[in-house]
């Protein structure tokens, strides 16, 4: 770890923030620099997000590369989006008078106890050295050979552990290892940190448009502190950038189901895409987002269900380059081997299911995320906020199913939570961020419905 | 009293007190965690700080490489553009017990760019049998645990 991989990594993240912020200024707008501070991880996650994936389909195209596609090419993204902003008549953000005082209150404190442990995560991310399994058998070697040959290198990739996995996460860390100027898997943990961080900024953000301060930190600072969450912010590995996306889109997923601004549901498909080029079980995700969607949009199907098949077709374009590639390098699909055959397998099926249940019941995984959503799914049906309640319930549900689908339909995975036997435990995370989102947004809806009653009577 | 009725009538009330008893179960997980986790962070940081530059680059391979000379051995003797086979003895006794099995997937992660084949020029030899290569194995490095980097010439 040096000083100039340190100030190579801080540079391309700013490319990444600054490229977010000009593209969410085209597709969205900033009404104030209060708000675009509060979305700014929100823009540099879309950042990262649209980077990568033009970065990886031209890697699929054998585009080579190299420091100057690094460089060049968020640049070239952040000036024709601010061109387009400006075009399309967007006004510069406008100053606004501070919240009132407890607000500003509960906010300086959850985000000074978010900033903490944010600190000691990064004093134990920047000297960490690579001890992650698959992050040296598959996903740092790939980076390190598209950062060394500048290509997806045939002979290399197929060879590799999990070589049908999508080439996202190899492709950001090529970036990092570009502008590090080395491939430093030490500091290659800031990046992964950097995510995580922008995460919590983007999550916080998002939810703070809709939910009270009182109940947001607390679940913010929730996250932080689950076992299989905050303190693995650091780890090289695509799982978790993975269930970061797939909780950023489903708010905004759900925040198109009730406003329906076309901003919401755009960002939401190019999330998806990342989701779908950053693991292969995001296929699965994406589908399951799209699955919620369908439900809680039903009673007005004839003006949502389109858009959301629109969606869908865009992320199937986006994840359709790299299937090819890969088949025809004759690669071994992502199915599994007994697909969706109900008679196989057949003993398998109940302790399968249960197991997805088990681990997405379990404390010693996500502290209390689960359960307290649980909580809130119940109270947010009292008040009758049937749509939210359905969504996020049908999101839960869904990839706790797909879950136990994946370990019914591998016969290779034991039925256990052991990490290195069975992915299930790394998947499930998604389900619990899904649940981190999903617990402020339900409870505060919850609490408007009975406290507007009172007012209004 | 009005207050008391506030939080008990039905059934806002009841939603009033779910909500409030929900929020205080995400805080008081977070009060008992939050300690834990940051004296974690900082134990985490203390360790990794202390760990010598060869420990921390190597970091997941210290379990499997046996010699940590072997793999800088090889970084060093290996033209990057040249190819190397790792070769282990299924009766290697250094190491650990994952390292006949998953040594040379190490080798692959850390001298890249240096390709992996099954006929390469390069041999890194756990213990191995080079009676094969005759005359043509030449050692050029050789450590702890009977690991040698061999060189093999036309």
């Amino acid at each position: 770890m040096s000083a100039h991989a340190l100030a190579g990594l801080a540079a391309l993240n700013v490319l990444y923030l600054t490229c977010g912020l000009a593209a969410l200024w085209l597709v969205r707008g900033w009404d104030t620099w209060a708000q675009l501070a509060r979305l700014a991880g929100l823009a540099y996650v879309l950042g990262v997000v649209a980077i990568g994936l033009l970065w990886s389909l031209l890697l699929i195209v054998e585009v080579p590369f190299s420091l100057g596609i690094v460089v060049g090419l968020p640049l070239v993204i952040a000036a024709g989006a601010a061109v387009a902003a400006r075009r399309r008549g967007r006004p510069w953000p406008s100053r606004t008078p501070a919240g009132s005082h407890r607000r500003l209150v509960v906010t300086a404190f959850g985000i000074s106890a978010s900033v903490l442990l944010l600190a000691g995560f990064f004093r134990a991310a920047r000297l960490s050295g690579l001890y992650w399994w698959d992050a040296w058998s598959f996903w740092v070697p790939k980076a390190k050979a598209i950062y060394s040959f500048g290509s997806l290198d045939v002979g290399f990739f197929t060879t590799l552990p999990g070589s049908s996995y999508p080439p996202l996460i190899p492709v950001l860390d090529a970036a990092a290892f570009h502008v590090m100027g080395s491939a430093d898997v030490v500091t290659l943990h800031v990046q992964y940190w950097l995510f995580g961080v922008a995460f919590v900024w983007a999550l916080a953000g998002l939810l703070a448009e809709r939910v009270r301060d009182w109940i947001l930190w607390p679940f913010i600072l929730l996250v932080l502190v689950a076992p299989r969450i905050g303190e693995r912010f650091l780890v090289a590995e695509a799982d978790l950038f993975l269930d970061y996306l797939f909780a950023l889109a489903s708010v905004l997923v759900l925040y198109w189901i009730l406003d329906r601004e076309r901003w919401q549901l755009a960002i939401a498909v190019a999330l998806m895409s990342g989701m779908v080029l950053t693991k292969r079980e995001g296929l699965l995700l994406a589908a399951v987002l799209v699955g919620a969607a369908l439900l809680a949009s039903a009673r007005d199907w004839r003006a949502a269900w389109p858009a959301l098949g629109i969606a869908t077709a865009a992320v199937a374009v986006v994840a359709a380059p790299w299937r090819v590639w890969y088949i025809a390098h004759g690669v071994a699909g992502e199915a599994p081997t007994d697909g969706l055959d109900p008679t196989a397998n057949a003993e398998r099926l109940f302790p399968s299911f249960r197991l997805a249940f088990d681990v997405l019941l379990s404390s010693e995984y996500w502290s209390v995320l689960v359960s307290v959503a649980l909580g809130a799914l119940l109270l947010a049906l009292l008040t009758r906020a049937y749509a939210v309640v359905v969504y996020f319930g049908a999101l839960v549900l869904l990839v706790t199913l797909g879950g136990g689908w994946i370990t019914w339909a591998v016969p290779e995975l034991e039925i256990t939570q052991e990490l290195g036997a069975n992915p299930i435990v790394r998947y499930m995370g998604a389900a619990a961020l899904a649940c981190a989102a999903a617990s402020p947004v339900l409870l505060s809806i919850a609490w408007r419905a009975v406290t507007s009653q009172e007012e209004s009577s | 009293m009005t207050r008391l009725r506030w939080w008990i009538e039905w059934p806002a009330g009841i939603v009033r007190i779910g909500v409030a008893f929900l929020v205080a179960v995400a805080v008081v997980a977070v009060v008992v965690r939050y300690p834990d986790v940051l004296r974690h962070a900082g134990r985490d940081a203390a360790r990794n700080s202390d760990l010598s530059y060869s420990d921390r680059e190597i970091a997941g391979g210290n379990g499997l490489v046996g010699d940590q000379n072997a793999v800088y051995a090889a970084r060093g003797l290996i033209p990057e553009n040249e190819r190397y086979k790792v070769v282990v003895d299924p009766g290697f006794g250094g190491g650990s017990a994952e390292t006949v099995q998953f040594v040379d997937s190490f080798y692959r992660y850390f001298l890249i760019p240096r390709r992996p084949a099954e006929s390469a020029p390069w041999l890194i030899c756990y213990a191995c049998d080079l009676e094969p290569y005759g005359q043509r194995a030449r050692i050029v490095w050789e450590g702890a645990d009977d690991i040698s980097i061999v060189r093999l010439t036309e």
